[in-house]
C-alpha cells in the first residue's frame, strides 16, 4: 500500500474538522480583531487620581484662567478655572488645545544655533551658559541703535525687563504687535484724557445692546468667553460685509462694504443727531466740542452721503440710530475681526463719538476708562510704535532682532518686501518655545518655556471693565530643556557693560515678586488681580466730572480705500475669523486644526467663499481652485460659493498659510496676512489694513 | 475481455481493479483522517493556549487573606475617593501607612519595603481584570447603584494567600482572565471571564437589555 495523495486529504480533512471543533480558529480571530486596535502610537493617560493645578492662558490676549487636570506628572485636559470673573469654568478651543502645544511636535528641545544656512533648519545645541554668553556677545557688538525687540505684551514683567535690556545697550527700539487697544488708547487721550497706563474697557456685563463695527464679537474680539456669553445674551447689531457666526446670531446684520464701518458708525451719529435722538442733557453738560463735530458730521457723513461710501442704505442707517438710541444702555466696539490689527484713529474717534451720544462714557454699560496697572517696575510708554515697527521692514535699519512671543515671520510679514525686510535683519534671536516662523529663520534660539510650564505675570488687554493680571503657573516641570525667558535676560543683562547693577536680582521669580508690587498677593494666592472699577471710584465720581468727553473731528481718512486699482484688481479680499483658527502669534495645535470646516480648508488649500455673482462675474465655479493675487503676494485657492458674502468681495480664513511649527499645520493654505499689505494711518503710524484688492485667475 | 480481444491476466479473476487496494486503503486513510482530527483538537484545545500565553509573576508575592483579616474588607484598600472615581489597585502612599518598616517575617514583605518603599517607587502591579482602553466602567454604578458584590466580577480573592501568576496573551496584550482560563471561553461561576458578552448578559438577566453601545464605548 503507498500512502497517495487521499491519505493527506484526509489528514487534511480531519485536521480542518477538528480545528473548527476546537476554540483555535475563533479564538484567534477575535485575538487579531482586537491586536488591530491597539495602536501602540495613540497616547492613554495613566490611570490614577486626577488633580487640578491652576493657571492662565497666554495663546490670546483674552485673559482667561485655567483648571490644569492631571493624572500623576502628566497634563491631561486643560479647562477653564471655574472661579474667574473672567471665563468662569469655559474655555475656547484653542485654549483647551495647550496640551497638544504642551506635548506636541513643534516644541523647541532647548537653545540651539543655526549652522546651515538661515532657514535651512540644521542646528547645533548648545547648553544654556554658552547660548546666554553668545547672546550677551551679540548684543555687546551691535550698535545700540541697531537693536530692537519684540514683545507680546506692552506692560507687565517681561516688557520691563526687555526694555531694561535695551536701555542698557543704548536701544529705545522696544516693540510690540499694535492690537486694537493702542488705536483706543490714542482716541481716549484725546476725547476722555489719559494718565499713562491707562487703557480702553467695555462693561459688556451691563449693556443692553452692542453696535459692533466689524468686531468678530463670537469668534474671538475681546476676552472670548466673556464675548461669546454677551454675544448671545445681548442685543447686537453687527456691521461687516461677511454673514459671520457673530452676524448670525445678531439681532440685525448690516453689510457694508469692507472697511467702511467707521463711515458707517458716523452717519449713524449724524442720523441720530439729524432725529434727535441722541442724549441731550449728557452732551450739553459733559461734553466739549459738540457744535463743530455735529456741524462737520451733518456735511460729510448724513446717511445719504455716507451711502456712497458704505453701500447701506439711509433707511438702514436710520433704523440702525433709531435701535442704539433706543436702548438703554448701549455700547458700540470697533476693532475688525479679533482686534488683532488696529484701525484708524479716525475710526476709533468715531465709533467713540456715537458712545458719547449715548452718554455711553464712564458708566455702566458703556466704554470706560480701565486704570493702569499698579507695576512697581512699570514700562516706559512706547512713543511712535508705528514708525519704530515700520522701520523693522525696511532693510539696513536693523543689526539684531530678539523676538519673545510675537513671531513676526508670520505676523508682520504683510507682503514679500516686507519678508525680505526682515530676513535681511543681520541676527535674529526667538525665544520662542515652538518651531514657529520666526524661530525657523533664527541664528539663536533660547527657548521660553510654554505657559503651562512658568510662573508670569500676564496683563490682560481685552477690554475688559476693570484692570485685571492674571498669573501662569507651571501645572507640571518643564518638558524640554527650556529656560524661562526672565531668567535669561536677567542672566544676559548682568554680562553686558553697565549690566550688572540694572540686573541684580538672582532670577526671574524674585524679580517678578518685586515688579508686580501691590498685585503680588492676590496673584500668587488666587492667580489673579483686579484694581477697582475706575469710574465707580474716586474724586472724580463724586464731583462728577469722570464723565468729561471732547468731541474730536478727526484728522486722517476715516475710510482708507484698498491700495491697487479696480481693472487689475476688480475684488476685495478680506480676513474671516474663527474661534477655532488661532490668528496670532502661535498657530493651532494638531486637533484644533480637525476642527475646520470643509468649506474653509480642504487637500492643503485654504478656501475663498465668495457670492455666486462674485464667482459668475470670475467665471468660477464652486470647487474650483484658482490663484487669488493681491499686490502683495499671491496663492493657490479653492472656491466656496456662499450667499452670505457681499458681491465683489472675497473672504478667506485669517490663520493659515503657516510654514513652521509642525506638520499638522505646516503648509496648509495661505496666509491672509502675507496678502493683506499695508496701510498706514496717518493719525497713529500703525498698519491698518483691513484687506487688500484682489484678482482670481481660474488654475 | 479487452477491445482488442486479447487475454487479460490477473484483474479478471479477482474482481474490479480497485478492490483490494480500497479495502486495506480505506482503513489507512480513515486512520489518517482521525490522526488529523485528533492532533488538530490536541493542538486547538492543548497546544494553542499554552502558546497564547506567556506567564510572568507579580513582582512580589502578596497575600489577601493576610491583609483582609488585619485591615479589614475589600473597600479597606480598593475604596471610592471623595469624588467618585474609584482608586483600584493601592498606590505606595497607602501601603506605607502601615509598610514604613518590615512588619513581619515574609521574604516578600523584604522585597516591598527594601525595592520599593524605601526607593519611592510604585509597585508594577499586573492587573488581571484590566480591561481595554475602549471601555469605560464604573465602579460607582455597579457597587454602589447596583449593590454587586466584589467577588461576583472578581473572585475569591480576597481568600487567596498568594497572587497567581499572571497570564497574558500575546496577541492582544490583555489579560487571560478576560476571556478566561477555558481555553473554549466556557464558564461556571460569574467571574471566570468577563468579556464584553458577560456583561451583557448580566445586563441583559438584570436590567432587561444588553445595554447601548455608547454607554461603554463612549
Amino acid at each position: 500500500m503507498k500512502i497517495n495523495r487521499r491519505h493527506f486529504l484526509a489528514l487534511g480533512m480531519g485536521a480542518t474538522a477538528g480545528t473548527m471543533l476546537s476554540p483555535l480558529p475563533w479564538k484567534l480571530t477575535d485575538d487579531v480583531s482586537i491586536w488591530t486596535q491597539n495602536w501602540s502610537w495613540t497616547p492613554v493617560p495613566e490611570i490614577g487620581e486626577y488633580y487640578y493645578t491652576g493657571g492662565a492662558c497666554t495663546l490670546c490676549p483674552g485673559g482667561c484662567s485655567l483648571a490644569v487636570r492631571k493624572v500623576g506628572e502628566r497634563v491631561v485636559k486643560i479647562e477653564g478655572a471655574e472661579n474667574s470673573p473672567i471665563n468662569t469654568g469655559d474655555l475656547c478651543g484653542v485654549g483647551i488645545s495647550a496640551t497638544q502645544l504642551l506635548y506636541g511636535p513643534s516644541r523647541i528641545e532647548g537653545p540651539m544655533v543655526r549652522s546651515g544656512k538661515r532657514g535651512e533648519g540644521k542646528w547645533k545645541s548648545l547648553s544654556w551658559e554658552d547660548a546666554e554668553a553668545l547672546l550677551a556677545e551679540k548684543l555687546g557688538a551691535a550698535s545700540g541703535s541697531g537693536v530692537a525687540a519684540l514683545s507680546a505684551t506692552k506692560t507687565g514683567s517681561m516688557a520691563a525687563l526687555i526694555q531694561r535690556l535695551l536701555d542698557t545697550v543704548g536701544s529705545d527700539r522696544f516693540l510690540t504687535l499694535p492690537s486694537i487697544y493702542d488705536t483706543m488708547e490714542q482716541a481716549m487721550a484725546l476725547t476722555m484724557g489719559r494718565e499713562a497706563g491707562e487703557s480702553v474697557g467695555f462693561d459688556m456685563e451691563n449693556t443692553d445692546l452692542i453696535l459692533s463695527l466689524g468686531s468678530a464679537v463670537a469668534e474671538g474680539w475681546g476676552s472670548p468667553v466673556r464675548m461669546v456669553k454677551a454675544a448671545g445674551t445681548k442685543k447686537m447689531i453687527q456691521v461687516e460685509p461677511f454673514l459671520s457666526t457673530t452676524a448670525s446670531m445678531a439681532d440685525t446684520w448690516v453689510p457694508a462694504k469692507p472697511g467702511t464701518e467707521g463711515v458707517f458708525a458716523l452717519s449713524v451719529a449724524a442720523a441720530m443727531i439729524q432725529e434727535k435722538l441722541y442724549d441731550h442733557i449728557f452732551v450739553s453738560t459733559a461734553t466739549e466740542g459738540f457744535e463743530p463735530f455735529s456741524a462737520w458730521l451733518l456735511e460729510n457723513y448724513t446717511p445719504k452721503k455716507a451711502e456712497a461710501v458704505t453701500g447701506v442704505s439711509p433707511a438702514m442707517v436710520k433704523k440702525v440710530a433709531v435701535a442704539f438710541a433706543g436702548a438703554r444702555r448701549p455700547v458700540a466696539v470697533c476693532g475688525r475681526g479679533k482686534g488683532e490689527t488696529p484701525v484708524s484713529l479716525a475710526e476709533a474717534l468715531a465709533v467713540f463719538a456715537l458712545n458719547a451720544l449715548k452718554g455711553s462714557v464712564q458708566r455702566d454699560g458703556g466704554l470706560v476708562k480701565v486704570g493702569a496697572l499698579p507695576y512697581a517696575v512699570a514700562t516706559a510708554e512706547a512713543e511712535a510704535m508705528g514708525e519704530k515697527l515700520a522701520a523693522l521692514t525696511e532693510k539696513g535699519k536693523t543689526d539684531l532682532l530678539m523676538d519673545w512671543g510675537t513671531n513676526p515671520f508670520y505676523t508682520l510679514a504683510s507682503s514679500e518686501k516686507a519678508k525680505e525686510a526682515l530676513a535681511s535683519i543681520g541676527t535674529i534671536v526667538s525665544f520662542s518655545p515652538y518651531m514657529d516662523e520666526t524661530a525657523a529663520m533664527a541664528d539663536l534660539i533660547l527657548p521660553d518655556h510654554m505657559h503651562l510650564e512658568k510662573t508670569q505675570d500676564v496683563p490682560v488687554r481685552a477690554g475688559l471693565e476693570r484692570a485685571t493680571v492674571t498669573l501662569t503657573q507651571p501645572a507640571l516641570a518643564p518638558v524640554m530643556d527650556t529656560k524661562h525667558t526672565g531668567d535669561v535676560l536677567i542672566s544676559v543683562g548682568g554680562q553686558l557693560d553697565g549690566g550688572g547693577d540694572a540686573f541684580g536680582w538672582d532670577d526671574y521669580e524674585s524679580y517678578l515678586e518685586e515688579s508686580c508690587g501691590e498685585m503680588w498677593e492676590a496673584l500668587y494666592d488666587e492667580g489673579l488681580w483686579q484694581g477697582e472699577i475706575a469710574w465707580k471710584k474716586g474724586l472724580e465720581r463724586i464731583l462728577g466730572t469722570s464723565q468729561r468727553f471732547t468731541f474730536v473731528i478727526p484728522e486722517g481718512p476715516v475710510y482708507t480705500p484698498a491700495e491697487g486699482a479696480e481693472s487689475s484688481h476688480p475684488y476685495t479680499l478680506v480676513p474671516s475669523w474663527s474661534l477655532r483658527i488661532a490668528s496670532g502669534a502661535v498657530a493651532d495645535a494638531p486637533f484644533t486644526m480637525k476642527t475646520i470646516e470643509d468649506r474653509v480648508l480642504t487637500k492643503g488649500l485654504s478656501h475663498v467663499e465668495m457670492h455666486p455673482s462674485t464667482a459668475k462675474k470670475a467665471g468660477l465655479k464652486d470647487g474650483d481652485t484658482a490663484t487669488l493675487a493681491t499686490a502683495s503676494g499671491k496663492a493657490t485657492v479653492k472656491v466656496t460659493l456662499f450667499e452670505g458674502v457681499m458681491p465683489g468681495v472675497v473672504a478667506m480664513a485669517a490663520g493659515l498659510g503657516h510654514t513652521a511649527f509642525d506638520g499638522f499645520i505646516g503648509d496648509k493654505g495661505a496666509s491672509y496676512t502675507a496678502l493683506s499689505g499695508t496701510m498706514v494711518d496717518p493719525g497713529t503710524g500703525f498698519n491698518c489694513a483691513w484687506g487688500a484688492r484682489a484678482s482670481l485667475t481660474k488654475g | 475481455m479487452s477491445l482488442t480481444g486479447e487475454k487479460q491476466t490477473g484483474r479478471e479473476q479477482t474482481g474490479s481493479p480497485g478492490d483490494s487496494v480500497k479495502k486495506g486503503d480505506s482503513g489507512l486513510v480513515a486512520l489518517f483522517f482521525v490522526v488529523g482530527l485528533a492532533a488538530s483538537l490536541a493542538v486547538g484545545w492543548i497546544v494553542f493556549p499554552k502558546l497564547l500565553y506567556s506567564k510572568s509573576e507579580q513582582p512580589f508575592d502578596f497575600s489577601h487573606v493576610t491583609h483582609a483579616d488585619a485591615v479589614g474588607d475589600c473597600d479597606s484598600c480598593h475604596f471610592f475617593r471623595d469624588d467618585g472615581t474609584y482608586a483600584g489597585v493601592p498606590t505606595l502612599a497607602q501601603c506605607v501607612e502601615c509598610h514604613e518598616e518590615v512588619q513581619g517575617e515574609s521574604e516578600a514583605e523584604e522585597i516591598f519595603v527594601n525595592e520599593y518603599v524605601a526607593e519611592e517607587k510604585e509597585v508594577p502591579w499586573k492587573v488581571y481584570s484590566r480591561q481595554p482602553d475602549c471601555v469605560f466602567f464604573s465602579h460607582a454604578a455597579h457597587v454602589k447603584a447596583a449593590e454587586m458584590e466584589c467577588a461576583e466580577c472578581h473572585g475569591d480573592i480576597g481568600e487567596s494567600e498568594s497572587l497567581k501568576p499572571y497570564e497574558e496573551n500575546r496577541i492582544t496584550g490583555y489579560s487571560r482572565d478576560i476571556w478566561g482560563q477555558n481555553i473554549g471561553g466556557f464558564k461556571k461561576n460569574s467571574w471566570d471571564r468577563m468579556k464584553m458578552d458577560d456583561c451583557g448578559a448580566c445586563h441583559k438577566e438584570t436590567m432587561g437589555s444588553k445595554g447601548a453601545c455608547f454607554q461603554c464605548h463612549k
